[in-house]
């Protein structure tokens, strides 16, 4: 039997961007799609979330003749141009990772060979001093990159934050303009077929909605998938410090251009701001300090936190029979940069190219479940870093792909590249630069050059870099004239 | 504490992958205290199969500065826009596996799904209508493809067929010149140290020779990294049996043809390689199906010009040392594996170990996360381009021979059986970055041999049946008119490789089989 209609399930952002992804590209192909939305609860959404959008997400945007000012005028949104991270690696040290790449490669050999080799002899500030947004980002300050490749401000790259009911609104209406059939109701069970696949989606009022294939973007619940047997988990207990996690929006004016990353002795944590105000996400041992002593430690009001355990991980077999999972029905990250937004749109884009013909079609779950999941295992193996030198009693258990990552850069100061990498390599390089992984050695290329001539190219990019920074606009300014541009 | 650098280089062997290594080590290390001796002698015969190329040696060559037409005039060297499969699939059917791709990309899903749709609503145009190098290759022609990324000629690219002898010595000139020392005789004892590296060869004339790295081009005697190092050889002959080849040179007849052929015979393939001065033949073939007289006699008798020299026999087995790199000896070219030239990769697999042995060059300590990542590295490569030799003997319908009906029932490796089987249900193709043949390889393989997919990507419905056969018509007319307009093979030979037209400008390689153009 042909896939003729498709059945997507769920709500917030993960529905929505999942339902816009494939409205475009099934438009006109003959399989119909429509859409179940249930209503919210606390087990489905994180009230008041915010999203941080990686610049990956701007192509999606561009693709949906998305108005950024229009998108972030009406999701409360702000730029990001870093992640600041402090503590992770000592209480006192902090270090901004942003999306670009950090110094400029000379005859073909990395910058951060050069740093290596010339940290101590030229007495080198932090790595981060050598990226362009970190230090606007230091300075509070944000520009849109250029497009003439000639210009510094072209090697820019930036992020969003916007807020999660706001988004998955917005996203709802360029879903509903294209015409897609619409029902709002609570999910109540499902009838199967005979051979175990799921036939209809019975809702609260007792209808039914049937369709050849399903979509399961019901969050952390994955209602649909739950209902097939044998779906396996894998769970980063052992990976990740933490089984509770906490979630709070406190009002605040000031809207940062990074997004802050804490790691304290008893919990970490992530800020995002957006207009309005700062939302925090806390990760902590349940088992070692309770709902109340966090709030005491955070210094907030334990009232105005919400508290739920969590098992960060995935669903093994996200693609079975005719169930797909998308975002936190299939995966559940952890808080750190890269966000489950970026790696749906990714996974989207390989469901299309296996878009099945027949409602039984192994092969292609079996395929998509393997990209998926070394998806999951490279963006793992990359928060796993975060950890290493971090004060948490619990070592973070380091898989043999890591170990060899770890090993090689230490050694060489090199990364292999990846298939259909996720995680760029610049970010890869920052994050172990950033987080005390740096290299023992450097490529011996580096000694054949001049260097008395690339010391004071180095000095000369941290100077330019700095002095640009300092010349750019704060972001609050920034924002408030490119949204009062489009509005106006 | 930074690591102790490598002050001299070995190489043992002198055939295609001793002076290309010399040759990219000479060029690297120019100017630089390391030195680099190459250990070879006069006695020993090489191989010298792999006279046809893929697209990315032009990149190697370019890298070392040569002059495109100083090289063919060197090597008496053809251009070559790809293979011709003939008697693969089935008894009596051809295809070009081109180096180019088949139209181009729409809504992001690729141009053989809209064939596809056009093929399931009547259409019966080949896709071949949609490669440049295929219609080129069909009509005799060849131009340099366009260096301007928005035109259609630019969706192809271009190799050799060369003599293999010749590049060595074309190269050992180079590497001489770059200040690699020859030294002639035979190793005839590897003196290691406590820890098992290498440290000193000995030579048949008592000489010593020292080293800190050492690169093993002995072909298949292997001489360092397996008699020294015992590394291990994984076998893959159950998937691709043949393991004898006889080759025997001819005069040749009429104009070159701007590609390689290879023709199926009964128990394995003929090539044909077509050079300016002469033309290269053999006959790779399965020893448990076909006796060595057997296989001549085909050969001769498919020979269409005189020949100019005594059969050669070679034997081989395909596989794959685990670790090419051990210790502090890398293996190039037939020492670390071999696959048979079906798709002419055994320059390209040395090539690729070259820039990989330069992109992870060790330091004294040799770390492991080093030597690991290498190997891991190269396996990836010997793998991927295996599973693609596996289809062609694979993916046929032929029962007419014992060797066939092995070929087509055999068991393959789960990473293709999954791959095939993806392609059968919608023609999805297993996408991945590293490795050398992607998606149009892929596609020009699996549809030349018969494999037609029962769907195709449903987002080609995007474009309604009329607008495609128009589009489609359009395509067809493009693509010839551009074959059409260009010279003949043989008249891009004479110009290009006068003397008067070194020196001028050649498109730019890149390390890519295909056209810039996407």
């Amino acid at each position: 039997m042909a896939i003729n209609k498709i059945l997507i399930v769920g709500n917030g952002v993960d529905l929505w961007v999942t339902a816009l992804n494939l409205t475009q590209a099934l438009e006109g192909s003959g399989v119909k799609l429509c859409v179940l939305v249930l209503p919210e609860n606390d087990l489905s959404l994180v009230p008041a979330g915010v999203e941080s959008l990686s610049p990956a997400t701007q192509v999606f945007h561009e693709d949906h003749e998305i108005n950024e000012a229009e998108l972030l005028s009406k999701t409360d949104g702000t730029f990001t141009f870093a992640a600041n991270f402090q503590g992770w690696t000592q209480e006192n040290k902090s270090f901004l990772q942003t999306y670009d790449t950090y110094g400029v490669d000379f005859h073909g050999v990395k910058f951060h060979h050069f740093y290596t080799k010339y940290k101590k002899s030229l007495s080198l500030p932090s790595f981060d001093a050598f990226s362009l947004a970190s230090m606007a980002a230091s300075k509070g300050r944000f520009i849109h990159p250029e497009r003439d490749e000639k210009s510094i401000l072209s090697t820019l790259y930036y992020g969003l934050n916007v807020k999660s009911s706001l988004y998955a609104a917005y996203l709802k209406q360029k879903v509903l303009a294209r015409g897609v059939e619409v029902f709002c109701d609570d999910f109540s069970g499902v009838i199967k077929t005979n051979s175990g696949a799921i036939d209809k989606v019975i809702v609260a009022n007792g209808e039914m909605i049937d369709a050849d294939f399903f979509v399961d973007c019901t969050g952390k619940q994955s209602l649909l998938l739950n209902e097939l047997p044998n779906v396996e988990s894998v769970s980063w207990l052992d990976v990740f410090p933490g089984n509770r996690i906490s979630h709070m929006f406190e009002p605040c004016d000031d809207i940062p251009v990074v997004i802050d990353f804490l790691a304290k002795k008893n919990y970490w944590q992530s800020v995002q701001s957006i207009k309005g105000g700062k939302f925090y996400t806390t990760v902590f041992d349940g088992e070692q300090v309770s709902d109340e002593a966090l709030a005491a430690l955070m210094g907030k009001d334990c009232e105005s936190m919400s508290f739920q355990n969590v098992s960060f991980g995935y669903k093994k077999q996200q693609w079975h029979k005719n169930v797909i999972a998308f975002g936190e029905a299939a995966v559940n990250l952890p808080p750190l940069l890269f966000t489950g937004v970026d790696i749906l749109h990714r996974n989207i884009q390989d469901f299309l190219k296996l878009l099945p013909m027949s409602v039984d079609d192994n092969a292609s779950a079996k395929e998509y479940n393997r990209i998926a999941q070394g998806r999951y295992e490279e963006v793992r193996d990359y928060y796993v870093c975060h950890f290493l030198h971090c004060d948490f009693k619990q070592t973070p258990k380091l898989s043999e792909a890591l170990k060899h990552k770890l090993a090689l850069f230490r050694d060489e100061g090199m990364l292999l590249p990846q298939d259909r990498a996720l995680i760029p390599e610049p970010m890869w390089i920052s994050l172990l630069m950033g987080f005390d992984s740096e290299p023992e050695n450097y490529d011996f290329l580096v000694d054949r050059t001049n260097t008395q001539n690339i010391s004071e190219k180095i000095k000369r990019i941290e100077k330019m870099f700095a002095q640009t920074a300092e010349k750019l606009p704060k972001h609050s300014a920034y924002l408030q004239r490119y949204l009062a541009n489009v509005n106006g | 504490m930074q690591n102790i650098k490598i002050q001299k280089i070995v190489i043992v062997g002198g055939g295609t992958a001793g002076w290309m290594t010399a040759a990219a080590l000479g060029n690297f290390f120019k100017g630089d205290p390391c030195t680099i001796e190459l250990v070879e002698s006069d006695s020993i015969a090489t191989v010298g199969v792999g006279e046809a190329t893929l697209p990315h040696l032009r990149h190697f060559n370019q890298t070392l500065g040569l002059d495109e037409n100083e090289f063919m005039r060197r090597t008496n060297a053809t251009y070559k826009l790809g293979i011709e499969f003939s008697h693969w699939g089935a008894v009596d059917d051809a295809y070009i596996h081109p180096f180019g791709h088949y139209g181009h990309n729409i809504h992001h899903t690729g141009f053989h799904h809209y064939w596809l749709k056009a093929r399931q609503a009547g259409f019966t145009g080949s896709i071949d209508d949609y490669s440049l190098s295929v219609i080129a290759a069909r009509r005799g022609n060849f131009a340099y493809p366009s260096n301007d990324l928005s035109d259609l000629s630019s969706s192809f690219s271009y190799a050799f067929h060369l003599d293999a002898s010749q590049y060595a010595k074309y190269l050992r000139e180079y590497s001489e010149l770059k200040g690699v020392r020859r030294t002639e005789g035979k190793v005839t004892e590897v003196e290691r140290d406590d820890a098992g590296l290498i440290t000193t060869l000995v030579l048949d004339d008592g000489q010593k020779i020292e080293g800190d790295l050492f690169v093993d081009c002995s072909g298949f005697r292997a001489l360092l990294i397996g008699d020294a190092l015992g590394a291990e050889f994984e076998d893959w002959s159950h998937w691709l049996p043949c393991d004898r080849a006889v080759a025997v040179p001819t005069e040749s007849k009429g104009e070159p043809l701007p590609f390689t052929k290879a023709i199926a015979r009964d128990a394995g393939w003929q090539w044909r390689i077509p050079l300016q001065h002469r033309t290269g033949n053999g006959h790779v073939y399965c020893s448990q199906y076909m006796s060595d007289d057997e296989a001549l006699n085909i050969l001769v008798k498919n020979l269409e010009g005189a020949p100019l020299a005594e059969p050669n026999f070679l034997r081989f087995k395909a596989g794959h040392r685990q670790k090419t790199w051990d210790k502090n000896c890398i293996a190039i070219g037939l020492a670390s594996g071999f696959l048979e030239p079906l798709e002419s990769t055994s320059i390209y697999l040395i090539q690729i170990a070259i820039t990989k042995l330069l992109e992870f060059f060790p330091s004294k300590s040799f770390s492991r996360s080093l030597v690991d990542g290498f190997n891991q590295e190269m396996r990836l490569e010997f793998e991927r381009v295996r599973d693609f030799l596996i289809l062609h003997y694979h993916a046929t319908n032929r029962s007419d021979t014992e060797f066939w009906r092995y070929c087509r029932d055999m068991d393959i490796p789960q990473s293709l059986q999954d791959k095939m089987t993806l392609f059968k249900a919608r023609g999805y193709v297993v996408e991945y970055e590293k490795g050398l043949f992607l998606e149009p390889s892929w596609v020009a393989v699996y549809l030349g041999q018969g494999i037609i997919p029962a769907a195709h990507d449903v987002r080609a419905n995007k474009m309604h049946t009329q607008e495609l056969t128009k589009y489609l018509q359009e395509m067809k007319s493009k693509t010839q008119r551009i074959a059409e307009k260009m010279p003949t093979h043989a008249q891009a030979l004479a110009k290009n490789c006068s003397v008067e037209n070194v020196g001028a400008v050649i498109p730019k390689a890149s390390l890519s089989l295909y056209g810039s153009r996407r």
